[in-house]
């Protein structure tokens, strides 16, 4: 062999060493440079030269994405840093973040980051689920922008997202999220983590839609959420010599979610609201075909008026779950796409019409200004039909692929539960409200028919509403899926007394009571208004908290799919 | 003002007011497209004043205030990049924590005095001192962190000034057994290499060095090189090991039997250059007959490598066109250091791999401009690398600053640990501690803290406090920080570039060379020793005469030149000597390396070659402490975190210390990956610190970050130094592990990889 001939890549062939990422013995795999051509407009921009950004213009059908090429990153942060200071992000915003794996056994190590921002997805569940449209696809480049304008702070998009990319800022009270810089590519420039990476880890590319629609696979790394979701665009290069077992760096660091204590008090009381009329307005129907439930005839206008109040409450707390409350209006924009503009369509919906119901009723009793009954009727339908529809709407934003905890059909059957749980309870407090004020003294029996019907709808709720939490915990202790393996952690070991103690408060509140009320009244056979407010109120304050509880452990032990995180960092922000 | 906030906060609560203003874009004409609040009046050009590499970069000046940097894309080392600390170093001049005042230390409380009061309290005290202790009585440690300018006038006044003697620089914890490895191998200080050669080299050979964690933008210089194999050497899979084509996991302090059978190999294998040898070396003959013994087979069962691994490391770099060696602190930490950077240079030079193209033994250095310390100062050397023990040298000296001969010394004062154990010893009462942070930095801190107790006086002059040191401190002089002051900075590959002023200082610090001219002033001295001077570049003129003709040429440097070039490298002639390197006269843009012609700065221009043994570390696990802590850095921290520290993003991404421990060990202590832990040696403990069970420590060792005060590591580690250049062994310890508290939470499950359940039940 001359020496002129000499490689000392062919010696270190003779040796088998697998050299790290080599294609061939020319040398290593250089990024980008197939695209170098001439006819493009940006050719003489020099990160174009580089490989950083594609050299040519989107053609019909393509879309910009980035390229991470896990053989390549060292995980050293450039890139999040540089993003952050081109958007000027204060430092609990991380639009790009740096995840860690690792699998083998020493010496035969293998440690991988995975550098990533959005992934401008093809199927973006961050714009699907936006109330207000503040998310756009933009049709020349097919990046997912967001515009802060419209954002009124609601987080859904938070939710929605698998790989946790928009961010809430508590700074400007809105989300925010990268934007892939598409203004500096338009320009020649690489976006700033690209530019900054001192790997040449992170590129622009074309991809062509429809064929990356068809087969997506490069989307997917370990521990990544799968890419069929949202049909993630980010291109990943696996290292070849990865281990087929990879743990994430942030394994132990399972955080329970934030409570989103507005959106406790809204959620269960629209449902208490929901379910009550439900049951009100049975009973104004059935009230006529069955004699025992003849009292409730003169009790509806109350039972109606008692629901609205409920129902404002439960609307004035989902205000301030939002970053911008005055812009809350906004939130019914998207009612042909989002479920959280339904929510609040049928929501809206269902105080109106309510209160034009309990008008008609007050009307036909107070004022003697009679309406045809069966218009009355109608009406009583509508809202029901409203507050079921928006019960549902509700569980539908809970259902989601990225929160795996939630996204069950468990969810609308516990939201419906809730309200049929607390619905009848309610009734009968202001029921025995209202036997306080018409006089003291025994109650008449016949006022029973009405109360037994509640206690029974509630206490069978109840019931089921038990079977669907040990049906939970029962799933959650045999899952494979990590999110919800950690999720039932987070249940059962983080917040186990809270657990204990919704389960108590439940069997307390549907079975204890309204039993011993039962024991009661069979064993006296007579009971004043006082013991029956009492029982009332005991009852619905145990199962109203109860169900309190247990919709602040729906919301703190969710576990979000995400993409790894490094040691320290939980995969994304809290939402 | 208040009701205004009020209002503000109303507005902010009921999303009225988005922030529109603060999160615009806009066009920056040299950067383009970026955010509108980071778009600067100015950029000014400088250099990064954290790590060594020494990246080209820009300040982003606004309305008086640092808002941004951006690297430089036309400076020759890393074209446009920065790492992450880089990417945030404004931040650093904005730090909370910023010293601002003059403070002395009255009845154990500070309080803010005047500069005239701070700068006569320092004189009379050290004054005082040495007057009924003698001059030895005081001490100087100061740092890399100083511009080349002002650690050559620190020098003048503690030397010429003071007439103090004890004078060291930080450096030595971090690159000293380098300097005394080089000197004695070559004869003088000064890497031969360029960071070009990482792009030539066909071979790179890493020993000790993680760059990915501390030298990042040396990985993107190394990336560029598409026809490299990378070898790297360490006990531990860093994320640089991740990068190597060949990963050598060899036992810890086993480099040096890895070197010397590399030799043997070489030897046998007939890879040599025996012209090389033969013309340049001496000491050949000496040195075949000791690596006999260092078979490959003994050489496996020394470092844990496969025979195999071993012998393609030789051969690849026997048959290596341009193999480069580069080096950090798993090489210099430690207390066979020095000799180890000779087993290094020892492999260098019987193949005739020094100064050429793509090869050399090249140190990677610590700070930003330790070079120029190691070049400037009074620590190891004279200034421009000259030797305290020639009369010729001195006579040189003294008559290029025009003063008598016996006032330059003749002998190198205390070196930093023996200048703490002085104070222990009662021999040194006053101590003046310069931008250097030892009581995180320090080994053993418990002894450290001990000696502070003890001294009379100490002055520390730091850009920040409180930090830990300044807190102990009697008088506290607040200095400017990188971007509030002018020099220059040379980094590991000689490149000397330009450090410029964006801001002005906060409060009334000054910068560290406007101190030094007002002590000079105090002591009467500054006729004789800084005549005339008012800025730095009086200083950069005179230390360009005091360097000419030597191996570090500055003369031919100029500040406009090194503006236009961004950074050039020495040495760098004015013409007027030739000198034996021709690679004096070159244009600014062209790499120099030292020694191409085979001729070094020993007595007969031969470098020698030595015989060194592979010793064990001071301090081995044990029945009681049955694990080697190993220590180290990440990305996201400089040093001691006093800049770090205060920047949000930094401190996010890594905000407190880790252990990290084999999952064979873990599952021995039954401790689970995010448990806290107790960490304990023979010299003091680490109470709480979060463990990261991993497969990239080896099992009996674990590793902990160095940089957090509060977990400090230094806390366990030896206080032994390399016997040459008093380099502490910050790498291994003896320490035992336990639970610390029991953590919220753990997952019991799936903790260790299915593989190494598999290894255990072998």
């Amino acid at each position: 062999m001359s020496d002129k001939e000499f490689s000392l890549i062919d010696l270190a062939d003779s040796f088998h060493l697998p050299l790290k990422n080599r294609v061939n013995k020319e040398g290593y795999y250089k990024p980008g440079s197939s695209e170098h051509t001439t006819c493009g407009v940006l050719t003489a921009s020099p990160d174009a030269k580089e490989g950083l950004i594609p050299a040519e213009l989107l053609k019909e059908g393509e879309q910009y994405r980035f390229h991470f090429d896990m053989s390549r990153c060292v995980g050293c942060q450039c890139c999040v840093v540089a993003c952050n200071e081109q958007n000027n992000n204060p430092s609990s915003v991380t639009w790009r973040r740096v995840g860690e794996i690792e699998g083998g056994v020493y010496p035969n190590t293998k440690r991988f980051h995975l550098s990533m921002a959005c992934n401008h997805c093809l199927d973006p569940s961050c714009l699907t689920g936006c109330p207000t449209d503040a998310y756009e696809k933009d049709e020349k480049t097919g990046v997912v922008k967001h515009k802060a304008e419209e954002c009124i702070g609601c987080q859904y998009c938070t939710w929605n997202c698998p790989y946790g990319v928009p961010q809430f800022n508590p700074e400007r009270n809105i989300v925010t999220k990268c934007d892939m810089c598409y203004v500096r590519i338009g320009d020649g420039m690489a976006p700033a983590c690209v530019a900054a990476c001192p790997e040449t880890a992170i590129q622009i590319e074309k991809v062509s839609v429809a064929e990356w629609r068809e087969n997506h696979a490069e989307a997917n790394a370990p521990h990544m959420p799968e890419s069929k979701i949202t049909v993630s665009t980010t291109r990943i290069t696996l290292p070849e010599d990865m281990p087929e077992e990879m743990l994430r760096l942030n394994r132990h660091q399972i955080q329970p979610e934030h409570p989103h204590i507005s959106l406790i008090f809204m959620t269960v009381l629209t449902q208490l609201a929901a379910g009550g009329f439900l049951i009100l307005w049975l009973g104004d129907v059935l009230s006529r075909v069955f004699h025992f439930l003849k009292p409730l005839q003169e009790f509806l206008v109350f039972g109606a008026c008692g629901i609205l109040a409920v129902t404002g409450l439960a609307l004035s707390a989902s205000i301030f779950h939002l970053g911008r409350p005055l812009h809350a209006y906004k939130a019914l924009r998207m009612w042909r796409r989002s479920w959280l503009s339904r929510e609040v369509l049928f929501f809206t919906l269902f105080s109106l019409l309510g209160a034009a119901y309990a008008a008609l009723l007050l009307s036909s009793n107070t004022f003697r200004f009679p309406v045809p009954e069966a218009i009355r009727l109608l009406f009583g339908g509508l809202v029901a039909l409203s507050g079921m529809a928006g019960i549902h709407a509700s569980a539908k934003i809970y259902m989601v692929p990225a929160r795996p905890a939630w996204n069950t059909p468990r969810t609308p059957l516990r939201f419906f539960l809730t309200g049929f749980i607390l619905g009848p309870l309610f009734s009968f407090t202001v029921y025995s409200f209202y036997e306080m004020t018409k006089a003291s003294g025994n109650v008449a029996p016949a006022v029973l028919g009405p109360v037994l019907s509640w206690l029974a709808i509630s206490s069978s709720a109840g019931f089921v509403q038990l079977l669907v939490l040990f049906a939970r915990l029962f799933y959650l202790s045999e899952e494979k899926n990590p999110e919800l393996y950690d999720s039932a952690i987070l249940l059962t070991r983080r917040f186990k007394n809270h657990f204990l103690i919704r389960i108590g408060l439940l069997i307390l509140g549907s079975f204890i009571l309204p039993l011993s009320y039962l024991f009661y009244f069979v064993a006296h056979s007579t009971t004043t208004s006082g013991q029956m407010m009492f029982f009332a109120m005991t009852s619905f304050m145990i199962s109203l908290f109860g169900e309190i509880l247990g919709r602040y452990l729906f919301f703190v032990t969710v576990v979000a799919k995400n993409m790894p995180g490094s040691f320290f960092t939980q995969s994304g922000g809290r939402h | 003002m208040i009701e205004k906030n009020f209002f503000k906060s109303i507005q902010r609560r009921l999303g009225l007011d988005i922030q529109t203003g603060k999160y615009a874009y806009d066009m920056d004409e040299q950067f383009g497209y970026m955010s509108k609040a980071k778009i600067p009046d100015r950029w000014v050009m400088t250099t990064c004043g954290y790590c060594s590499v020494g990246c080209g970069m820009f300040i982003g000046e606004k309305k008086g205030k640092p808002v941004s940097v951006r690297g430089n894309p036309n400076h020759p080392v890393n074209q446009g990049r920065l790492c992450p600390k880089g990417l945030a170093e404004h931040y650093a001049i904005t730090a909370p924590n910023r010293a601002k005042y003059p403070l002395l230390k009255m009845k154990g409380k500070f309080r803010r005095i005047d500069w005239n009061w701070a700068i006569r309290e320092m004189v009379g005290r050290f004054q005082t001192i040495q007057n009924q202790h003698g001059p030895e009585a005081i001490g100087v440690i100061s740092t890399g962190q100083l511009v080349t300018e002002e650690f050559y006038t620190l020098g003048k006044l503690a030397r010429l000034g003071f007439g103090i003697k004890n004078f060291d620089g930080n450096t030595t914890l971090c690159m000293a057994s380098a300097v005394s490895g080089y000197k004695r191998s070559f004869g003088s200080d000064g890497p031969p290499g360029s960071y070009e050669d990482l792009e030539k080299a066909d071979l790179v050979f890493l020993i000790g060095a993680n760059i990915a964690d501390n030298h990042p933008i040396l990985c993107y210089r190394l990336e560029k090189n598409q026809k490299r194999i990378l070898i790297v050497a360490d006990p531990r899979v860093t994320k640089t090991a991740m990068m190597a084509d060949l990963h050598l996991p060899l036992k810890s302090r086993s480099d040096i039997a890895l070197l010397n059978g590399m030799i043997h190999i070489l030897i046998k294998e007939n890879k040599i250059d025996k012209d090389y040898i033969q013309k340049h070396t001496n000491g050949f003959e000496e040195l075949k007959k000791h690596v006999e013994k260092f078979t490959p087979e003994k050489v496996s069962e020394m470092t844990g490598l496969s025979v195999d691994q071993v012998r393609h490391t030789a051969l690849l770099y026997g048959h290596a066109k341009a193999p480069f060696i580069g080096w950090t602190m798993g090489v210099n930490h430690s207390t066979q250091g020095t000799e180890t950077v000779n087993a290094i240079c020892n492999l260098a030079l019987i193949t005739g791999n020094v100064g050429k193209v793509g090869a050399s033994p090249f140190s990677i250095t610590g700070q930003c401009n330790a070079m120029g310390t190691r070049e400037s100062g009074f620590t190891a050397s004279l200034p421009g690398y000259r030797k305290y023990e020639d009369p010729s040298h001195r006579k040189e000296l003294a008559m290029l600053w025009g003063v008598k001969e016996e006032m330059i010394p003749t002998a190198r004062g205390l070196a930093y640990p023996d200048i703490i154990e002085g104070v222990v010893r009662g021999k040194i009462k006053g101590l003046w501690i310069i931008a250097t942070n030892p009581l995180v930095s320090f080994p053993n801190q418990k002894y450290l803290l001990d000696c502070l107790d003890r001294l009379d006086f100490l002055v520390v002059q730091d850009g920040y406090h409180p930090i830990p040191t300044s807190q102990v401190a009697d008088l506290v002089l607040p200095a400017a920080v990188w971007g509030e002051k002018e020099g220059t900075f040379t980094n590991s590959e000689r490149t000397v570039s330009k450090v410029n002023k964006a801001v002005d200082s906060p409060g009334e610090a000054k910068s560290d060379f406007d101190i030094f001219l007002m002590l000079a002033k105090e002591l009467g001295v500054t006729d004789q020793i800084y005549p005339g001077w008012k800025e730095p570049k009086d200083a950069f003129e005179e230390w360009k005469k005091i360097s000419r003709g030597r191996l570090c040429d500055y003369s031919g440097l100029t500040y406009e030149l090194l503006e236009k070039h961004g950074g050039i490298q020495w040495p760098f002639g004015d013409g007027s000597i030739g000198g034996s390197s021709t690679n004096r006269s070159r244009p600014p843009e062209e790499n120099a390396r030292l020694y191409a012609d085979g001729v070094f700065q020993t007595e007969d221009g031969r470098a020698k070659l030595w015989v060194i043994e592979n010793n064990p570390p001071p301090e081995s696990p044990d029945e009681d402490y049955p694990y080697l802590l190993n220590t180290g850095r990440t990305v996201e921290h400089w040093h001691t975190r006093t800049k770090t520290g205060q920047i949000p993003l930094l401190n996010r991404l890594s905000p407190e210390a880790w252990v990290e421990m084999n999952p064979r060990d873990a599952k021995q202590l039954k401790l689970y990956h995010g448990d806290y832990v107790r960490v304990e040696s023979r010299r003091g403990s680490i109470e709480r610190v979060v463990l990261r069970v991993t497969e990239t420590i080896p099992p009996g060792q674990i590793f902990i970050p160095f940089h957090y005060a509060e977990a400090n590591a230094n806390n366990l580690t030896v206080s032994d130094c390399d016997p040459f250049s008093r380099e502490p062994n910050y790498k291994q310890a003896a320490v035992r592990v336990e639970r610390s508290a029991v953590p919220l939470l753990k997952r019991p499950k799936k903790e260790w990889p299915a593989a190494t359940e598999a290894e255990l039940r072998k």
